[in-house]
């Protein structure tokens, strides 16, 4: 939604590298993965605010335009998440021939399962929503013509967490 | 604690026997399955986490009420040894609301595991915030109008995160979503399941796979497809004409390390059945229930046998519980046919 804004050129380098059996993609500058944080109980008793570690964003690669970012909903990361409800997502323009679209994550994490949902905009929830791809791995899949909501949730491999990322698809 | 497992005794022959199917089902990855979990540390069994409100960020009263009962629910629905949650203004655990919650963006309520094994915090954003997609309702705040977020059921579900859970992976209709409250998408009022209050069974499932069950009695989660073991012996395999032998039948969920602290648990208070079938004979008729004791163990006196005779004990899979059925190995008890002393004192040698 508003806060989040396209990004420029450098995570259209990282959405092309993270395509086809090349390397995976380098360390995004925009937000690494960071270690574990720890905290402790003081002497009194009194717990500090842990610092959040948010999951990576997500990256929506549509052919002949430049990569949008995700707004992220619920997570859970490395021993902390967040609840979040239905988004309306972040609007991006498809093409409508269909095209396969792809997400990119901006850490090097791996994925252990991933699916793609739409949902008619100004969807409040998951109810009635279709998936339109899955698997595990890279993510691409098909979008159908028309206005969605599509929710992208990822699986991060290693047990570390899970996340929801939201798109409000347009026709081109 | 469950007494005496028998910890993976008997993993390698298993393994070699059980089909993949079973170790699928096990896992806690894949729709329908017990909720995925993190892989950091958890806490003791039964432990008791004492919460209180942050100074400066405390809950409204409303809010506080409905927290509270969202602890109550997670204590009373866990199903297992899990730890458990009480209120408490010294605890070293604590909850806050307002502005300055760090949930990101877009989060209702969140949580921090990080201090696990002593201590969690849980924030909640405040009644009236202004996302981007709209304004929180919290239903215990504003009346609970249609769209409201039910304050209880979030708890509820930021305290199962708390134990370990992730978020429930549904099947891809959903069709499952009461199935586990610790959910990627809160519902609204008045969607199905927007304000319910116990732990769904894949939520309990973990917590039974992570913390164990709270005794040998306890039943085992629908969301699991635990396979048992059911062995069967006798007191005497040879008896004279007319007299009685005790067959001992011990029933036990099988030792595979996906089970976690299931694996090799004694299961009591089950219905075990016991069989006989004539020697040689082909059809199984049932002769009875075997009277159940404790640590997994189940009893059969085979009074007055007059016919040497196959015996074997069953156990149905149970249709309220997540466990499978299991068939012990075959007992032999021989008996003589002589009825009159002078009788042989054991049994003719085989030809």
């Amino acid at each position: 939604m508003g806060a989040r804004r396209s990004l420029p050129v450098i995570a259209i380098f990282i959405v092309l590298a993270g395509c086809g059996n090349g390397p995976p993609a380098p360390p995004s500058p925009v937000q690494a993965a960071s270690p574990v944080p720890t905290v402790a109980a003081s002497s009194t008793g009194v717990t500090a605010q842990p610092p959040l570690d948010l999951p990576p964003d997500a990256l929506l690669a549509v052919p002949g335009a430049p990569p949008v970012r995700g707004d992220l909903g619920s997570w859970v990361f490395r021993g902390q998440g967040s609840e979040a409800p239905w988004l309306p997502g972040e609007p991006v323009v498809v093409p409508a021939n269909a095209p396969l679209v792809e997400v990119t994550l901006t850490a090097p994490l791996g994925i252990e399962r991933w699916s793609a949902k739409v949902a008619p905009a100004g969807a409040r929830s998951a109810i009635g929503a279709v998936e339109v791809g899955s698997g595990s791995g890279r993510i691409a899949f098909r979008v159908r013509p028309g206005v969605w909501t599509l929710v992208v949730s990822v699986d991060f491999a290693d047990g570390i967490g899970s996340a929801a990322y939201f798109w409000r698809l347009g026709q081109g | 604690m469950i007494p005496f497992r028998r910890r993976r005794a008997r993993a390698v022959l298993l393994l070699a026997t059980v089909p993949l199917a079973v170790l699928t089902a096990a896992g806690s990855v894949g729709a329908h399955g017990p909720d995925p979990v993190f892989s950091g540390p958890l806490y003791a069994q039964n432990q008791e986490l004492r919460f209180r409100w942050k100074a400066g960020q405390v809950p409204p009263a409303a809010m506080q009420t409905a927290i509270k009962a969202g602890a109550t629910d997670a204590n009373e629905s866990r199903a297992s040894k899990a730890a458990f949650y009480t209120y408490d203004p010294a605890g070293a655990s604590w909850i806050n609301y307002g502005l300055d919650v760090a949930c990101g963006v877009n989060g209702l309520a969140c949580f921090s595991r990080l201090g696990a094994p002593d201590f969690f915090t849980m924030s909640f954003r405040e009644n009236g915030h202004r996302y981007d997609w709209g304004v929180l309702r919290w239903c215990e705040m504003a009346g609970r109008p249609n769209g409201c977020f039910d304050a209880e059921n979030s708890a509820l579900d930021e305290f199962g995160h708390v134990e370990i859970l992730t978020h429930h992976v549904n099947f891809a209709n959903e069709s499952d979503y009461d199935d586990a409250v610790v959910q990627t998408f809160q519902r609204v009022k008045p969607e199905d399941g927007y304000d319910t209050h116990v732990f769904g069974r894949c939520d309990v499932a973990s917590l039974q796979r992570k913390y164990d069950l709270v005794n040998t009695s306890a039943k085992y989660s629908r969301c699991l497809d635990i396979q048992t073991s059911l062995a069967l012996a006798t007191d005497a395999t040879w008896l004279t004409y007319g007299s009685s032998a005790t067959l001992s039948a011990t029933l036990s969920v099988v030792d595979l390390d996906e089970y976690e602290r299931l694996g090799g648990n004694w299961v009591s208070s089950r219905t075990v059945t016991i069989q006989r079938r004539p020697l040689g004979g082909t059809t199984w008729t049932t002769a009875g229930t075997m009277t159940p004791g404790s640590l997994g163990t189940y009893t059969w006196k085979a009074v007055s046998q007059t016919a040497s005779s196959e015996w074997r004990a069953v156990f149905a899979k149970p249709g309220d519980e997540g466990l499978r059925g299991d068939t012990s190995g075959v007992v032999t008890i021989s008996v003589s046919s002589c009825r009159t002393a002078p009788c042989p004192q054991s049994v003719p040698a085989a030809d």
